[in-house]
């Protein structure tokens, strides 16, 4: 006789560890997980104090040429590591991004991040023995910087989860922090904040649609100015984020 | 097939040009007097015939600049990318490598996209840990005389730095589309040009150094270059 598990018939995985995936899967992508990814703005400060950006309308596009440069240059990573996720595929994936992140504020900021997510995920995953075993041989050879958008990739991979919601929830994440941003620099209450991110997710998804699934050799930046004025984070005066 | 090739080597102390061939739609000039004669550096004058890149056109140019050579590789005039016809796009791809102690400077004139124009430029360099590189990539919004300001359909830039062989140094690809979220026009707000200035080796050392004290958050309101 069959115990309390039912077998779901498209996975052959017991549906309760389908269910399970999903609370590990919202505790990742929940702000209150302790990743430090509130003390980056992806530019945003800068861009408020360049004038590039002001009032709600403003908020709006920037959210959206965030969403869509981070489709365009990181789900690729992502995605090749979620695939993938091994020692060799990560490490190739870091120094490609090392490379690939020219800005040196955002290159900083992916390592502040992606540091950060590696050791909480390490601690809390335990059932993952593999992520504290890449983490502590990593840290000890010295030969990664730890970016942000493979490790979420490699725990998503290993974690189970498939591979167009570890995208999505990527750019899920980014357009989180942003807002977030948002609301303590002042661009928008909280209320407003919320109404807003509703309102975005419908191009989040085309967006995620866009540029999910590509190998990394496509990755690209689209939005220039956007880059260049995250940039200069480093000279604003007074500034309240680290990026 | 290549369209084109350069080889620089040194020869009896100075950097010589031992090889050089190219087919259309790509011409190669290499004046002998652009520098001192006591500068030793070989001076490359990359053309296109007409004056432009005709759609569909496609330019593969190889350089090799053999150890502790010096070679400048530049432009006639702005590079203009004519409108796309039937959607084709032109490709110019350059492969570089570059020698211990040697030095590349890459200053083209700026390319410009003409209206619907399509435009894919790949650009490789493989270095030794001890070679030099000085490289501007840069585009303007167009002929905004005409009324053409990031009016062009499709641009993509590719600059890849490799270091001894394979390991990745610098990977950038900037990518300009038309549509999705945004037009051009709409993301480069008031910005007509994008440039990229990219300094490595100790050639470039001390000038990359000067630059940086000189650019603060000016930078921001009147040009655009990262």
């Amino acid at each position: 006789m069959e115990g309390e598990v039912v077998i779901n018939d498209g996975t052959n995985k017991p549906a309760s560890m389908d269910s399970l995936l999903q609370w590990s899967q919202w505790q990742l992508i929940d702000s209150i997980l302790p990743t430090g990814g509130f003390a980056h703005s992806f530019g945003l400060e800068a861009a408020i104090q360049a004038r590039l950006v002001s009032g709600p309308e403003g908020l709006r596009t920037y959210v959206i040429q965030v969403l869509e440069n981070t489709g365009s240059l990181l789900l690729p990573f992502v995605y090749s590591a979620s695939i993938s996720p091994d020692m060799q595929t990560w490490h190739k994936l870091d120094k490609m991004l090392d490379a690939t992140l020219t800005n040196e504020v955002g290159r900083k900021a992916s390592i502040a991040q992606g540091s950060a997510l590696m050791r909480v995920a390490a601690a809390v995953f335990q059932e993952v023995p593999n992520l504290k075993t890449l983490r502590d041989t990593s840290l000890s050879t010295g030969a990664v910087c730890f970016h942000h958008a493979p490790i979420f990739g490699l725990i998503c991979g290993l974690l189970g989860s498939d591979v167009q919601t570890s995208q999505r929830a990527y750019m899920f994440m980014i357009m989180r922090d942003v807002i977030s941003a948002a609301t303590r620099l002042n661009l928008v209450g909280p209320l407003g904040a919320a109404v807003l991110q509703h309102q975005v997710a419908v191009v989040a998804e085309d967006l995620s649609k866009k540029w999910m699934d590509r190998a990394v050799e496509e990755a690209c930046q689209t939005m220039p100015l956007l880059d260049t004025v995250q940039g200069c984070h480093g000279y604003l005066f007074s500034r309240l984020f680290c990026s | 097939m290549e369209t084109g090739k350069v080889v620089v080597e040194r020869i009896r102390g100075r950097s010589t040009v031992t090889q050089c061939f190219a087919k259309y739609p790509l011409k190669l000039i290499i004046p002998r007097k652009v520098g001192t004669s006591q500068t030793d550096a070989v001076w490359i004058y990359t053309l296109t015939y007409g004056g432009g890149i005709v759609s569909g056109d496609t330019i593969s140019c190889g350089i090799t600049i053999g150890d502790g050579c010096t070679t400048v590789l530049t432009t006639q005039a702005s590079t203009k990318v004519y409108k796309s016809v039937g959607s084709k796009c032109s490709e110019q791809v350059l492969e570089a490598r570059i020698g211990s102690d040697a030095l590349l400077v890459l200053i083209p004139d700026p390319v410009t996209c003409f209206s619907t124009a399509k435009y894919s430029q790949k650009q490789v360099f493989r270095v030794m840990s001890d070679s030099s590189l000085l490289i501007v990539d840069w585009i303007t919004s167009g002929r905004h005389e005409s009324g053409e300001k990031w009016d062009f359909g499709f641009y993509k830039s590719t600059n890849h730095i490799f270091l001894e062989g394979d390991k990745p140094l610098f990977l950038d690809t900037t990518l300009l589309e038309q549509g999705s979220t945004a037009t051009v026009a709409e993301r480069m707000q008031d910005y007509q040009v994008i440039a990229m200035v990219i300094l490595l080796g100790w050639v470039v050392a001390i000038l990359s150094s000067s630059l940086s004290c000189s650019y603060s958050l000016n930078v921001l309101r009147y040009s655009v270059m990262y």
